[in-house]
């Protein structure tokens, strides 16, 4: 074993410094040293003197420095420090710290670059998050990764850009990025933390992980791995590991005693020698690189140790190829590393112009970006991903990825060979009742097997070498027990599928495969249940479709978490509640919030050991018929039910079985097999709802409401005491007060004006004035009933209007109309009523050119004989206005002022709506007799006029309607039993109602004026 | 001040994400996880299972019953997608129509006011928010404002009919007795927003900001003839805002922080007279808040638990 000699290094002390990490950049001439107060860039060449130091504010130390990896970005440092990162970048002679990084909730424990995609770097810490970020948009994490655990590690594959690693003590998660839901491989590598991770930057799927339990594991993460590849035991605990860049070394660092730090260089084909032991260290290593310049010639080893020293160690030729490393290669390096600028250079070429917040050019490098890929990238902050189609679907956005992906495939010289392997390594086959049997790449062909509980089919699928240059493939149904039909049928949408996707030069093996599944699913489903017909709706292609059945399961980060609690008002008092039983503790601690977004359910659900094995053990129902998937998909479609995020802790996970992984048919056996722990204690889910009455907080009363009388001026008195009384009785004593107070104004008739030219009463302070007040007042207690009594006790008995200015018959059937809130007219006779109200018109008319305006109210007593109508003015052409004393303007007689007359409708409305809510039919309607209807849709009310189903003002064109019902005058709902109306005004409405009415009244209670009860007494 | 009238025991097989009473208050609705629908008579404080509603294949968000007038409609929203339109026909609830036209969960359903005509409104995770108008014989016209909210619609909410023009103007003869189409929205995008049909067309109103994580609610206070409208919206940054317009000052939207909770706030709710807003979250409490006379909110009552507490504010 070779040792450190100590005189081919160079020593370099930077006391001053106080550093606690260090990096060295990509290009391998700069090194860069992060404190408390300053960063320190120090060039290798001149180990001594420093470069340039940078101030800092920070109230923390420098945990992590990081360079970017890559030789286009290597202008940018991240350093993280306690709980927040900072991005800077370093160009000619000016540094600028480009963001800070907030997000995490406590310390950062681990940070890294991706080397492929040199925009993006994850962030970890303790606080269960992991956070990925865009360099170019640093405002907001461009997804985070929630676990239960918190992560100390994170590290990003060096060849694929979409993977990356997390330690959650001695556990290992791998997580594709664009499905962050849910860890790819969840690896259970040590039995006590692990205190680093690297990956291989040879071997994509190679993880090498150290741990405090003194071993050093290597892992194959193509699939979940069992057990270790390697494993290395030392003597103490490992701190530190990395790859080599060159060969296949590693390099380890062990956590032994003070000043016994040694670092140790393996080449992990040999893994029982260690090639190299590096001592000669005084300190603790705080960071190591090995770096090389393009001016070099060596590689170098560059420490930094606690005692502020940069040790820079030529690395022997001889050490290189122990590491594995060929002599070739090492002739070869300056070539090489210009290959990988170049690398590099096309990577952001190809990216830079894509905008900072698309994350599917972003992440997605070289894919036949699977549609769940893309649903899966969403993240809170970015636009819907999650409707990203994929390629060619949405015409106007051509993904970025594929074209990425094109021209990748172009340059590769075994285009075709290599496009299709891609093709098949990418396949993301966690698809209902389909298994992948077979691939044969140089064949070009691969078969696949469905099977549902009543149908299966053998699929071969063939590959044209042109393939997918407008080429689609063949399917070939071999064995199976599908009818000719449905055969027929599938491949139709196999054909539509693959030649839509080939036409553009697009792998199409997926979405065929997911469209085939979808339609097998349907044509099971449909045979199960209606043997019978046949019919099942032709294979219609639709992206929809084609979503249908496993998009349910792609959950996209978008979905809000569901609500588990609520209360809602309803109807007039109250108040329903539901809330999580009080036995659940929930899933949350004290400090802990809910989450905002459904899918973190999964991450929480899956990330909990206890949970997870519960797959592994599935049923044999599962096993039988659901899928057997391809390879062993880390993607089991998440549960959906928000209950394991409240139970998880309290249930043992037996109790949370859930179904939706299922296929639908397939729910129902699966349930009832495991009936008995479904439904014995169903309430343990689900807390019981409970419903309040809150009528008592609420300004409004329904004993008023049922005893309240409006005053008439026929016993005006009588009834605000009367009210006056029930108002004592339900002890509203400001109702009290405001009863006799009204019962000492006028009545509504002698509010006329008065002939010797005082004014009306209305004018005094205690009239207009004075209700205008107590308006005022009960609006602000959102008093709608006092506030509708009020309004239908004063409302002003005036006529509508000066007179009606057109002849066109019309106007009065419009004022007849907004008189009525529920009228209704049958068709047939509308001939006869045009001839009637042409004739009122007439008598109408004739009358008001009798009588001066300002007194035509008189005239028209029939119709505020017993009620004070509506006051509508027809105003068509307003009257000069006449000074107030010689002939008063009769707009101001009411004690109501007449400009508020929509208000004032719109309280009898509200409280009309109450009443009926309440079911006081009787009450509603004598409330809305004084509703003007000013505003009020009126097509709804009329019958002929009126579809019951979508009340559109259709006129009598409208043939669709079949469900024409008149609407009753009193409740103002639809008359499906016996009808009575009045002949002579067409109002009416159910029997019994109008029975009630009349039992009691005389006029119509629409007000319309009709004395309709002669008519129903006879 | 607060009685309990009724304590339904639903057994839902799982969790249950909304309860709705009619607009009588004699039927109640639920919906939950385990994927179905119920309903229930509730009468003298005892309750019937009238239906389960079954045919969702995910969980159930959100039910809404329509208005009496147009028979007893029921709609739900699942995340698988659909929304389904449910009526009762001598006592058999059926499902009458579905809309599968949202390309991700749907989270939020709405009846216009019934002036309007039977419509509803349904906001999606894909981001859109689809008008379903009734054309008559179970056809349904739908309407939809694609990429209303980037990232998703979590809640929409229709606002009272109110004809056109200020309830202060004086009345006019020639006014147009139609009445504006209008809903508020809130969304992923920390955004309200408020819709307005225009020569039958969806267009964005207004635009409210001032959420600074997602919009988990919003409620369109009823009116009782007052010239102001009010919003209230809840998010999950804690904050219940609500939102005040006034008719004799302006148009614009005005807000005013309720509360800030410590969790995410699910729910909130008007109480018919428009002056008691229900409040639930993630903390699993109720909170009942008034507006006073002189428009402080105070929080009247807490409800936890199922019981009820009656104290006064905090």
């Amino acid at each position: 074993m070779n040792q450190w000699t100590t005189e081919d290094s160079i020593v370099a002390q930077h006391s001053n410094t106080q550093a606690s990490a260090m990096s060295v950049n990509a290009l391998g001439d700069l090194v860069v040293l992060g404190s408390r107060r300053h960063l320190t860039l120090i060039e290798l060449k001149e180990p001594q003197k420093v470069v340039r130091r940078v101030h800092l504010t920070n109230k923390w130390d420098i945990s992590h420095l990081f360079w970017n990896p890559s030789v286009a970005h290597n202008n940018f440092i991240l350093t993280t420090y306690n709980q927040w990162a900072d991005v800077w970048r370093f160009d000619e002679g000016m540094e600028k710290c480009v963001a800070q990084l907030k997000g995490h909730t406590r310390a950062i424990s681990d940070a890294d670059w991706s080397a492929v995609n040199p925009n993006l770097c994850a962030t970890c810490s303790l606080d269960t998050y992991i956070y990925i970020w865009d360099s170019r948009d640093l405002k907001r994490h461009k997804f985070a990764i929630s676990t239960v655990s918190g992560s100390g590690q994170v590290k990003w594959n060096k060849i694929n850009a979409n993977y990356l690693s997390t330690a959650h003590d001695g556990n290992i998660r791998v997580w594709d990025i664009r499905n962050v839901k849910t860890a790819m491989h969840y690896i259970t590598a040590h039995l006590s933390k692990i205190n680093y991770l690297d990956w291989d930057p040879n071997h994509e799927h190679t993880l090498a992980s150290a741990s405090q339990d003194s071993t050093i594991k290597l892992w194959n993460t193509s699939e979940t791995p069992r057990k270790a590849e390697l494993q290395m035991t030392f003597k103490h605990p490992v701190w530190k590991l990395s790859y080599t860049p060159f060969g296949s070394g590693l390099v380890s660092v062990e956590l032994a005693n003070f000043r016994e730090t040694p670092l140790t260089l393996w080449n992990v084909n040999e893994p029982d020698q260690p090639v190299h032991s590096f001592v000669g260290h005084n300190d603790v290593i705080l960071g190591y690189h090995i770096a090389k310049s393009k001016s070099d010639t060596n590689w170098k080893l560059v420490t930094w140790c606690k005692d502020q020293t940069l040790q820079i160690n030529n690395l022997d030729q001889n050490l290189l190829y122990a590491c594995g490393m060929s002599k070739d290669s090492i002739d070869h390096v300056p070539e090489d590393e210009e290959v990988y600028n170049l690398m590099h250079d096309v990577t952001t070429d190809e990216k830079e112009p894509a905008e900072p917040i698309h994350p599917v050019s972003n992440v997605i490098q070289s894919s036949n970006s699977s549609v769940e890929s893309n649903v899966s990238l969403v993240s809170g902050s970015y636009k819907s991903v999650s409707h990203e189609y994929p390629d060619g679907f949405m015409d106007n956005t051509p993904s970025e990825s594929y074209q990425f992906n094109k021209s990748l495939t172009i340059s590769s010289p075994a285009t075709s060979m290599h496009s299709l392997e891609q093709e098949f390594k990418l396949l993301n086959v966690s698809l209902p009742n389909l298994r992948l049997d077979e691939v044969d790449l140089s064949q070009r062909t691969c078969s696949v097997s469905l099977r549902t509980p009543v149908f299966y089919a053998w699929i071969k699928i063939s590959f044209p070498p042109t393939y997918p240059h407008n080429e689609p493939p063949m399917f070939l149904f071999s064995k199976n027990n599908l009818s000719g039909d449905a055969i027929a049928k599938l491949k139709l949408t196999l054909q539509e599928t693959a030649q839509h996707h080939v036409r553009n030069n697009r792998s199409c093996l997926e979405p065929c495969l997911r469209q085939l599944t979808t339609q097998f699913s349907d044509i099971s489903y449909h045979s199960e249940d209606d043997k019978m017909s046949e019919a099942f709706d032709p294979p219609t292609f639709s992206f929809a479709n084609v979503l249908r059945n496993h998009q349910f399961y792609a959950m996209p980060n978008n979905i809000p978490f569901p609500r588990t609690s609520g209360a809602r008002f309803c109807s007039v008092g109250y108040l329903v509640i539901f809330l999580r039983p009080a036995h659940v503790r929930g899933f949350q601690s004290v400090n802990e919030k809910t989450p905002r977004s459904f899918s973190s359910l999964t991450t929480h659900r899956n990330s909990t050991p206890s949970v997870f094995p519960m797959y592994r053990s599935n049923s044999s129902v599962l096993n039988q018929i659901s899928t057997s998937q391809f390879s062993t998909s880390p993607n089991q479609p998440p549960d959906l039910s928000v209950r394991t995020f409240y139970y998880k802790q309290k249930r043992p996970s037996r109790k949370m079985k859930n179904f939706s992984h299922l296929p639908y048919y397939a729910k129902d056996q699966e349930i009832s097999s495991s009936l008995t722990n479904y439904e014995t204690k169903p309430q343990q889910y689900a807390g019981h709802v409970v419903i309040n009455d809150l009528t008592r907080v609420m300004p409004v009363s329904r004993q008023l409401a049922e005893q309240y009388l409006i005053p008439s001026k026929k016993d005006f008195v009588e009834a605000c005491l009367h009210n006056k009384k029930n108002a004592t009785k339900e002890e509203m004593d400001d109702l009290v007060e405001l009863w006799s107070c009204v019962s000492l104004l006028p009545k509504p008739e002698g509010n006329r004006p008065v002939h010797d030219n005082s004014g009306p009463f209305a004018c005094s302070p205690m009239g207009k004035t004075f209700l205008n007040k107590l308006i005022q007042h009960y609006c602000v207690q959102y008093d709608v009933q006092t506030l509708a009594m009020l309004a239908c006790t004063f409302a002003s008995s005036l006529p509508a209007a000066s007179q009606p200015q057109s002849g066109d018959m019309k106007t009065v059937t419009d004022m007849k109309r907004s008189a009525s809130y529920d009228t209704f007219r049958i068709t047939e006779r509308n001939a006869k009523e045009k001839g009637e109200t042409g004739k009122i018109q007439l008598l109408y008319k004739s009358l008001l050119a009798r009588s001066p305006p300002g007194h035509s109210y008189m005239e028209n007593a029939r119709s505020t004989a017993s009620s004070p109508t509506e006051q509508r003015p027809l105003l068509l052409e307003p009257k000069p206005k006449r000074p107030i004393g010689k002939k008063p303007d009769y707009r101001n007689i009411g004690m109501l002022s007449a400009e508020q007359q929509k208000r004032f409708d719109a309280f009898k409305n509200s409280y009309s709506d109450i009443l009926l809510r309440w079911k006081l039919n009787v009450k509603k309607a004598e409330i809305q007799k004084f509703s003007t209807n000013s505003g009020r849709k009126q097509s709804t009310l009329e019958f002929k006029a009126t579809c019951q189903s979508c009340g559109e003002s259709c006129k009598s064109t409208c043939r669709k309607k079949k469900n024409i019902y008149a609407t009753c005058s009193i409740c103002q709902l639809p008359v499906k039993s016996l009808l009575v109306f009045c002949n002579e005004c067409m109002h009416g409405g159910h029997r019994d109602h109008m029975i009630g009415w009349f039992k009691n009244e005389k006029m119509c209670p629409t007000s319309c004026g009709c004395n309709c009860g002669q008519m129903f007494d006879r | 001040m607060v009685s309990v009238i009724n304590t339904v025991d639903t057994a839902h097989g799982d969790m249950i994400h909304d309860a709705q009473m009619d607009y009588y208050g004699l039927h109640l609705a639920t919906c939950s996880s385990d994927r179905t629908v119920k309903i229930f008579e509730v009468k003298n404080g005892t309750q019937r299972l009238l239906s389960t509603l079954q045919g969702h294949e995910g969980p159930v968000w959100q039910v809404a019953w329509a208005h009496p007038k147009y028979d007893r409609l029921l709609a739900s929203c699942s995340y698988d997608r659909k929304v389904f339109i449910w009526r009762e026909m001598d006592g058999q609830w059926a499902k009458v129509y579905e809309y599968t036209d949202h390309e991700s969960s749907v989270n939020s359903v709405c009846w216009a006011p019934h002036e309007l005509g039977l419509m509803l409104v349904c906001g999606s995770s894909d981001g859109g928010i689809s008008v379903l108008k009734h054309k008559g014989d179970n056809q349904w016209e739908a309407s939809k404002i694609n990429n209303a909210h980037t990232v998703g619609c979590n809640a929409v909410s229709w606002a009272p009919a109110v004809a056109p023009g200020s309830l202060i103007e004086p009345p006019s003869a020639m006014q147009q007795a139609n009445f504006t189409k209008k809903f508020v929205s809130g969304g992923c995008d920390n955004l309200i927003k408020i819709w307005c049909e225009k020569d039958g067309h969806w267009e964005e109103e207004a635009k409210l900001e001032s959420h600074t994580d997602w919009v988990r609610d919003v409620a369109w206070a009823p009116s009782i003839g007052l010239p102001r409208s009010k919003i209230a919206s809840c998010s999950q940054d804690g904050r219940v805002i609500i939102w005040t317009c006034d008719e004799t000052t302006g148009s614009k939207f005005l807000p005013k922080v309720l509360h800030k909770f410590d969790d995410v706030v699910w729910h909130v709710s008007w109480s018919i007279t428009g002056d008691i807003l229900a409040v639930s979250g993630g903390n699993n409490k109720i909170s009942l808040w008034k507006e006073g006379v002189n428009g402080e909110w105070t929080r009247i009552s807490d409800v936890g638990k199922g019981q009820t507490t009656n104290g006064t504010s905090e």
